[in-house]
């Protein structure tokens, strides 16, 4: 019996290619999409569970009030946490980790690489984290300082010859590390990277001074604690405020700010936390969500492809289970024969669809920032997974026409009876109109997404970012020859100007607290801090509209002058005529810094446009305190300008690495995530219309084929070709529009809503809509075009005989 | 064998019922040989597709084999069919996607039977009904009249006890039209098989030996032909 239904569907398959290949292409499209986001998903939340007891492992979180704004950090204070293990019974182990801000030069010998992974962490590290440790031994490996673990790749690394136990590695030119114990490699899926795992008590000594494990209110590193079982987090940050309150109250109360820890679940940091100071940038439950509802929705499109031919064909089929009927076919295995056939091509679909993820894969990853394999989450649940939703399609795309066809009284399918135009059509169409609502709200967010993303671009942001060359001044020692480097800059051909900046805009941007004048020292403001060198103003372009920038011939201008943005003014409370606020005083709290105002600027977008304006403030400091040379270069000459700044580099630091970026592409890539979220939509919505148009077309050539008699019929009455063709298309027409008139206004509302994430945003109105749908209309009736044009060339006499 | 009372079968056409059997009452005995006739319109295929069992009467009772099939279920219906009844169409209604062997096989397949036991069926009508070279042939590579001795055949393997047949030579020229009704006659003749054919043809119809014609849903005529001499 299953051999008949099989050969019944193969030869149908090969009977009808065209009709075969759009079930085929457009099922595997479908599913191959589902597999690679969900590839994606179960990757996102995988994050931090592979760690022994991850569930009892929970971040300590700081909140907190100041008299300006609100504190939501991630981080503690240095001094917190040991003494935490003691007064709290629920608190099983604990443990501090300090990652870069940035990157830690580190070297053997002549191999030297900039190391992300490099991170200070407390001894017990073990009693937290489960660790593998393949060499060394746990109790003493990171108990003295100057002592570090290595990953076994970057054992390989740096030791590609020999044994990496007992050798040396040299951090920031200057200080030696001892290797003293080898752990296996931690999966990419965690919100912290760990290739190097140094002893915090080396903190102590000068790489920050040997006050800095005692300091007990400067948020400067993260804190893990292991729970007991059963143990509720919620109370335990309550001891732990109890701590903060014994420890630091006062000083807290005196400066009129409170602060109140919260512990997150390690594995939840992923996806749900986005505190400031986040040791990577993490993903959001958001995209997650929305990637999840697109997967679900393509299946579903493709699916609806199958029923929807497969109704159609119903009148062509229905014979021939009139004819089954008459030979002795139970219902039952008519249905299972349908089925079967359904099962066949989500076979053949699911086999294609593999193939498809494998090509679609490296530009996926590429796009979501991921190292996703067609295995990545174990072979067994990846062949689980594909047999699955081949099963899953089958039944779900066979349902309707298996239990629509073999319901069909036989006397009745035997006339030919047409089924497709009762029931069956006015499902057809709901399920087009779905399919169609689907593409076109997915086109529309992907359109929004974009414009925004070009708005950004070509936003004015209150400085020039073009032409802009950031060189990272990552070490004491480089800043030392500061000068020297900036004066041999500036004679090179291919530069306008360079200042050296303690913050660059679109990199890292530095906040201090500051007293201006008039308000007491409780009310202090926050405010983006840049200490820079006297030309940094100038170099990126920032306009002055009141009083002057710094000057190299106003010496005194080094011995604080403050140069303020706009917003500035109304967040210190003064007169908004910036005239009137030359000459003011600011101050740092604790009084040991403090100037006069020489001049204001226009407000300028330092970070992303997520972030409303804040309060600036520029002053010149010694080069110490630059972390980045800004280099403004000559337009044409980016080339010769990165090479020349090279040469002087090489020339001065031979023992450091030259890190440069331009200024654009960080600028850029604060919108990372976004332009991440409007290629899924763009990928996705080209898939959905392409999935829809397939079906489009299978429907457009049987309707055609239906409507053969008819068609024949007007012509013999003297219809014209271009009216057959308007009366085909019409009927496609009329379902994008209310597909149109359906999803526009959840559109509208949706991305609205996500617009309303920036705080400068393109206006999106009727016009986008209309646009979009008018471009869905005419790729449908393209789509069509094929089908109802050849309808209408037809010769009616074949037409009528065919009946 | 067959026996109907007060059969009608009706539509809704809007508020309107238009009735295509009224008040039918007739009784076919076992080894009769009968054909229906009458115009266009006149019911004929209808009772032929209730006897069948395809359609459903909308009143009156049908007793098959003294079973009330008014009442039984689906499964009990298709069980009845299966095992006496087998059809042929004017139009043939072979499978179009499966092979000569393979349209004789179908019902076998519906009827569970063994492979083995199947094989030898199907070699037995193939040989019977000289088709044995185009076994492997589908229905669209053959002529009108052998898809119609296909269909014959198909609607023999099951040794039925009842023939319904709806215009068989409709589509077919004189003399495949022969060959066809000569195998039911020798059915009938031979094997005491039950035929009732529907036809528009007096000289068909002289093949059997009793004629009720039909008219506007009600039996007009109800004859006994005169005993045909026959050839062979």
């Amino acid at each position: 019996m299953f051999r008949n239904y099989l050969s019944i569907a193969l030869r149908l398959i090969q009977k009808q290619p065209g009709y075969a290949f759009i079930n085929i292409v457009g099922l595997a499209v479908g599913m191959a999409a589902f597999f690679v986001i969900t590839l994606f998903i179960s990757d996102e939340l995988s994050y931090d569970k592979h760690f022994e007891n991850s569930e009892r492992i929970y971040r300590v979180a700081v909140h907190g009030v100041t008299s300006n704004g609100n504190l939501n950090t991630a981080m503690t204070s240095p001094s917190w946490g040991p003494e935490w293990v003691d007064e709290i019974p629920e608190i099983e182990a604990l443990v501090r980790m300090k990652p870069p801000q940035q990157m830690w030069l580190v070297a053997k010998d002549d191999l030297k690489f900039f190391e992300k992974g490099f991170v200070f962490i407390d001894s017990t590290a073990f009693d937290v984290f489960s660790f593998e440790l393949t060499r060394g031994t746990q109790e003493t490996a990171l108990a003295a300082p100057y002592s570090v673990i290595l990953t076994e790749s970057m054992a390989a690394k740096y030791f590609p010859d020999s044994d990496a136990l007992g050798q040396n590695l040299r951090l920031d030119n200057a200080y030696d590390f001892t290797v003293t114990g080898i752990i296996r490699d931690l999966p990419g899926q965690s919100h912290f990277k760990a290739d190097f795992l140094a002893s915090l008590s080396t903190l102590r000594t000068p790489i920050y001074g040997d006050q800095f494990l005692e300091q007990n209110l400067n948020m400067s590193l993260y804190s893990y604690a292991l729970l007991v079982p059963g143990a509720d987090p919620g109370a335990v940050a309550t001891k732990i405020d109890a701590y903060i309150d014994r420890t630091v109250g006062e000083i807290l109360k005196s400066v009129g700010a409170t602060i109140r820890t919260a512990l997150q679940p390690i594995q939840s940091i992923h996806l749900e936390s986005h505190l400031d100071s986040e040791i990577l940038p993490n993903g959001s439950m958001g995209t997650v969500m929305a990637l999840a509802a697109i997967a679900l929705f393509i299946l579903i499109i493709a699916c609806i492809n199958y029923m929807n031919l497969a109704t159609a064909r119903s009148a062509s089929r229905s014979r021939e289970v009139g004819i089954r009927k008459v030979l002795g076919a139970e219902r039952p295995q008519l249905v299972r024969q349908f089925l079967g056939e359904s099962f066949i091509i989500s076979m053949l679909a699911m086999i294609l669809a593999v193939v498809l993820v494998l090509l679609i894969l490296p530009a996926f990853n590429t796009a979501a920032g991921k190292t996703l394999t067609l295995i990545s989450s174990g072979f067994l649940s990846a062949v689980g997974l594909f047999l699955g939703v081949a099963i899953v399609c089958g039944l779900v795309a066979g349902s309707y026409p298996a239990f629509f066809l073999s319901s069909v009284t036989p006397a009745y399918a035997l006339k030919g009876g047409k089924l497709g135009s009762s029931g069956g059509g006015m499902l057809r169409k709901v399920l087009v109109i779905f399919q169609f609502a689907t593409s076109i709200g997915l086109i529309i967010a992907t359109v929004v997404v974009f414009r925004q993303l070009e708005f950004n671009r070509n936003m004015d942001l209150g400085f020039d970012q073009e032409q802009v060359i950031i060189v990272q001044l990552t070490d004491v020692g480089v800043r030392t020859l500061y000068p020297t480097f900036r004066d041999r800059i500036e004679e090179l051909p291919s530069v306008v100007n360079i200042s050296g900046s303690s913050s660059a805009p679109g990199f890292f941007v530095g906040t201090n607290l500051v007293v201006p004048e008039g308000v007491s020292q409780e009310e202090t403001v926050f405010a983006q801090t840049f200490f820079a060198d006297f030309d940094f103003i100038e170099t990126l372009g920032i306009q002055i509209i009141a009083g002057r920038a710094h000057s190299e011939a106003h010496p005194s201008d080094s011995l604080g002058a403050f140069v303020i943005n706009e917003s500035a003014l109304s967040e210190f409370g003064w007169d908004t005529d910036p005239n009137l606020a030359i000459g003011r005083q600011i101050s740092f709290p604790g009084g040991n810094f403090q100037g006069e105002i020489i001049g204001v600027t226009e407000n300028f977008h330092a970070e992303s446009l997520h972030e409303p304006i804040q309060p600036a403030l520029i002053t010149v400091a010694n080069e110490q305190s630059f972390f980045y040379a800004v280099i403004r270069i000559q337009a044409g000459s980016t080339r010769d300008a990165i090479t020349e700044i090279g040469r002087v580099w090489q020339d001065l630091y031979p023992a450091y690495i030259y890190q440069y970026s331009f200024m654009e592409d960080d600028i850029n890539e604060l919108y990372a995530s976004d332009l991440t979220l409007g290629r899924l939509f763009g990928g996705f919505s080209f898939l959905t219309i392409l999935i829809a148009c397939l079906g489009l077309f299978g429907l457009a050539s049987f309707t055609a084929e239906q409507r053969t008699k008819e068609i024949g019929v007007r012509k013999v009455m003297g219809a014209s070709m271009g009216q057959i063709t308007f009366l085909l298309s019409k009927d496609f027409a009329r379902f994008v529009a209310i597909a149109f008139v359906l999803i526009a206004p959840i559109a509208w509302i949706g991305m609205n809503r996500w617009l309303d994430t920036f705080n400068y945003r393109v206006s999106f109105g009727f016009g986008t809509l209309l646009v979009v749908g008018l471009g869905v209309l005419v790729i449908s009736l393209l789509t069509v075009a094929f089908q109802t044009v050849r309808a209408s060339l037809a010769n009616p006499v074949d037409a009528l005989k065919y009946e | 064998m067959i026996r109907i009372e007060k059969l009608t079968k009706s539509y809704l056409h809007g508020f309107n019922r238009s009735f295509v059997l009224r008040n039918i009452s007739l009784e076919v005995k076992e080894g009769e040989f009968v054909s229906f006739m009458g115009p266009s319109g006149s019911g004929k295929s209808t009772l032929l597709h209730i006897l069948g069992m395809l359609d459903e009467p909308s009143t009156g009772e049908y007793f098959f084999f003294d079973q009330p099939v008014h009442k039984i279920s689906e499964r009990k219906r298709t069980d009845l069919h299966r095992e006496y009844i087998g059809f042929v169409f004017q139009a043939y209604h072979l499978i179009d996607d499966l092979t000569v062997y393979e349209n004789l096989e179908t019902p076998l397949l519906y009827k569970k039977i063994k492979g083995s036991e199947r094989k030898s069926m199907v070699a037995e009508m193939l040989d019977k009904f000289n088709m044995v070279a185009k076994k492997d042939l589908f229905p669209s590579q053959l002529s009108g009249g052998q898809q119609q001795l296909v269909g014959v055949a198909r609607a023999l393997i099951m040794q039925p006890k009842l023939i319904l047949a709806d215009e068989p030579t409709g589509n077919l020229h004189t003399g495949h039209g022969e060959i066809v009704m000569d195998w039911f006659r020798r059915l009938n003749k031979e094997d005491g098989v039950t035929v009732i054919q529907v036809t528009h043809s007096d000289h068909w119809a002289s093949y059997g030996d009793r004629v009720i014609e039909l008219v506007d849903g009600r039996v007009e005529r109800d004859v006994q032909n005169e005993p045909r001499v026959t050839l062979s």
